[in-house]
């Protein structure tokens, strides 16, 4: 079987067709090919070996190989080497404060799937806003912020949501390509929706619209509430 | 660069390690900083939290597991911690399951004469990890992601600072400490392919430890899980309890599914010494509750094995699964080396003696964790190791022949788990120690690559290290009488 890897160079792999991807990439640095990439837990949880595959976000640890399948690496990624990627998803977090800031000693923990997230990078590289904005907080760390908005136990919810409103969820465009690459079946597009009308609820606008003279009630809706 | 502690390692232990230190805090990982082997915990966490459960109980439970070969009063000290380990977690937002009135839940696990591990649905691991890793971030903790360890760096007999390798820009970086704190994981994969843990689990650091003074401890105490897929991953143990059965391949059970795990693990390897295939039948499983509650379980099976275990049986065997041995600390988490703690799954410090019960390790992580970032007395001599030994080795590679170390390592783990594995005897041992020869012999006349994300030059460095580990588990397997999971036959 062939398949083409990284910037064209073209490998032939012993492995035969419907190999898993980090076994054939395990065979074939074993044949004495250097080439750079990332295995982990070999089951789907560790979020180590996310790559692409014909142009689509997939785990290698779990990704059956076919005949003439193009593997490259993440895209927007902070670094790289060959097939090896860094999303640069612990400055997003920071900047999202994706973490539960106060607890609220009653409530029940967020049960929604965005706390299975696995920090694979996948849903980052399928995201076209990248395209034009590196500042974008992105799918994984917006849908982080919801998953501690909507845990009871956090005290503190407006910080999170300030903390999402320049480059966060009114850059997304909702085309909803992050979801269906997400091995976790996270779908980052409904918990941007979500912080949206969140934000909404209490009073936080889109800054774009604002400083494009968006809506202005003349009156701040927080006051006194 | 010079930091107060510097902690290699950012699985649980690593970051709960982080989470407690004082001053400036560095956490290093092989990859990023939560592609780790503790996000592959499914199970739970233990802690005598309900009113009808006690510490003492969870102690005596955990010691006599252990083949009360451990210290019972560490243990106990131990299981006393685990309520407040566990509120702790809780407070940093750890998504606990929690019954309808709102406790928290929890479920049996074997061993356990309670219920008392707790869980985040099948993904324990993977949300601790990630709840740590969003508070060491929230504290401020800097990350050095995408580094491996090369050296530690000792001045006048103690530890102050270590010498790492960065993968992507291919070049050593030293970083003194007043301390180091070692939470690298254990060393089960010295097993692969007969191991649950994935690419993870050479042990590097623990051979490092031992090269720099520490004194490793127990390392034949290893504990096989009896049903892995014959790549490595695990299979439940839940597969047994809802009434999966183990065959073979004319069909025929040969074991009680029941067993302990190391009982059941013999029977299983003795099955197929005797020339038999081996296979988990979960055809006897309600389909409905197959998909509802062990999803998990049909995917590895269907991805890994190829098959459909709603149709046909799947091929199983035992593999290594949790090294119980490891650099010996004290209960602070002290090694021998001034300087140098350790934490974790890579550290022996007599708890669970010579069989580890299901839940007690992310304890230990945790606890032993929070100790030893605690522990910020234990100082060494802080300084910037020279780079010159690094770059040395890296340029003499360079020019080196290089070696199918994927290979070599499978050779070695063949060794390991049939000769010094489930079952060992004097014959088999020293006959595994006679097989490291030639293995030994290769590594010396190969060299790694220096390559993209110095992936070679990692493998080498991790195969170096099972090498001296193997050396060490037939060593201590030889001279050891047998208990728990280290069992001998008469040769
Ligand atoms: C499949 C599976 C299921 C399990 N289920 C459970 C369970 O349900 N309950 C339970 O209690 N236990 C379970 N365990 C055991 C438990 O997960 C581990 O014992 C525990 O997570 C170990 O945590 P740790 O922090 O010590 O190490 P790890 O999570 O292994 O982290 C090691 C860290 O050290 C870093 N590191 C290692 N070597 C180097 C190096 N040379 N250079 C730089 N960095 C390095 C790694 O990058 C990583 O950051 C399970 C284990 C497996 C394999
Ligand atoms: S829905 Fe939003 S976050 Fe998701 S890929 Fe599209 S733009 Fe990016
Ligand atoms: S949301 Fe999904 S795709 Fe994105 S990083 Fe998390 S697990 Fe990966």
């Amino acid at each position: 079987m062939r398949v083409v890897l990284g910037s064209g160079q073209e490998f032939s792999l012993g492995a035969k067709p419907g190999t898993l991807l980090s076994t054939a990439l395990k065979a074939l640095a074993d044949s004495g090919v250097d080439l750079g990439f990332k295995i982990g837990c070999e089951g789907g949880v560790c979020g180590a070996c996310a790559v692409r595959v014909n142009d689509r976000e997939v785990l290698a640890c779990s990704y059956a190989l076919q005949e003439s399948d193009r593997i490259t690496p993440l895209r927007f990624s902070e670094k790289s080497a060959d097939l090896a990627t860094e999303s640069g998803a612990g400055a997003r977090l920071m900047r999202a404060n994706a973490w539960l800031i106060a607890h609220a000693q009653a409530g029940k923990p967020f049960e929604g799937k965005a706390g299975s997230c696995i920090l694979c990078g996948s849903c980052q590289s399928a995201c076209p806003v990248y395209e034009t904005s590196s500042d974008f907080l992105g799918p994984y760390a917006l849908s982080r912020v919801w998953r501690y908005v909507a845990d009871e136990r956090e005290a503190q919810k407006q910080p999170h949501l300030e903390a999402v409103q320049q480059n966060g969820i009114y850059d997304c465009t909702l085309c909803g390509y992050c979801g269906p690459v997400c091995p976790q079946g996270i779908d980052p597009k409904m918990d941007i929706l979500n912080l949206r009308s969140r934000s909404a609820v209490v009073g936080l606008q889109d800054p774009n619209a604002a400083a494009m003279g968006g809506i202005d009630f003349g009156f701040n809706p927080n006051q006194g509430f | 660069m010079k930091v107060d502690a510097l902690i290699i390692g950012s699985g649980v232990a690593g970051l709960c390690a982080a989470l407690s230190a004082q001053g400036e805090v560095l956490v290093v990982s092989e990859m990023g900083p939560t592609e780790v082997l503790s996000s592959m915990a499914q199970g739970g966490i233990s802690a005598a939290i309900s009113p009808e459960d006690s510490a003492q109980q969870h102690a005596i439970d955990t010691f006599k597991a252990g083949g009360e070969i451990a210290s019972y009063d560490r243990i106990e000290r131990f299981c006393q911690e685990a309520p407040e380990a566990i509120a702790w977690l809780e407070q940093l937002g750890a998504p606990f399951v929690r019954r309808a009135e709102g406790a928290l839940a929890v479920r049996q696990m074997a061993g356990h004469t309670h219920p008392r591990t707790l869980y985040a649905a099948d993904y324990t691991g993977l949300r601790l990890v990630q709840t740590l890793y969003d508070q060491a971030l929230k504290a401020g903790v800097r990350f050095l992601s995408h580094h491996t360890l090369y050296s530690l760096s000792h001045h006048q007999g103690a530890i102050g600072g270590a010498v790492l390798l960065d993968r992507f820009a291919q070049r050593p970086v030293s970083i003194a400490a007043d301390r180091v704190i070692l939470a690298t994981g254990g060393y089960g994969g010295i097993f692969t392919p007969h191991a649950t843990t994935g690419a993870f689990g050479s042990g590097r650091a623990i051979a490092l430890a031992a090269e720099a003074g520490a004194v490793l401890d127990g390392l034949h105490l290893m504990q096989f899980h009896p049903t892995a897929l014959l790549s490595g991953q695990l299979l439940s143990e839940a597969l047994r309890g809802y009434g999966a059965q183990l065959i073979d391949e004319q069909g025929e059970r040969f074991s009680d599914e029941q067993l302990p795990r190391d009982q059941l693990s013999r029977a299983i390897v003795r099955h197929r010494e005797a020339g038999h295939h081996t296979f988990l039948d979960l055809r006897t499983i309600d389909a409905a509750i197959l998909e509802e509650h062990l999803a998990q379980e049909l995917l590895l099976a269907r991805c890994y094995a190829g098959v459909d275990p709603r149709t046909e049986p799947v091929a199983i065997a035992p593999a290594a699964h949790y090294s119980m041995g490891g650099i010996q600390t004290d209960e602070r988490g002290r090694t021998a080396v001034e300087g140098l703690l350790a934490c974790g799954e890579c550290v022996q410090s007599g708890i669970h003696g010579a069989n580890r019960l299901g839940g007690n390790s992310l304890l230990e992580a945790v606890i032993a964790g929070r100790r030893a970032g605690a522990e910020s007395g234990y100082c060494g001599v802080a300084h910037d190791a020279s780079l010159e030994p690094a770059q040395i080795a890296l340029s003499r590679w360079a020019q080196g022949e290089p070696i199918a170390l994927g290979q070599w390592r499978r050779s070695l783990g063949s060794v390991l788990f049939h000769q010094a594995g489930v079952i060992g005897s004097q014959a088999r041992l020293q006959s595994a120690q006679a097989a490291l020869g030639p293995l030994k012999a290769a590594l010396k006349a190969a060299a790694p690559s220096v390559g993209p994300y110095l992936r070679s030059v990692s493998a080498y460095l991790d195969a170096q290290a099972a090498l001296v580990l193997a050396e060490g588990v037939i060593e201590a397997a030889i001279k050891a009488p047998p208990v728990g999971a280290h069992y001998k036959e008469e040769s």
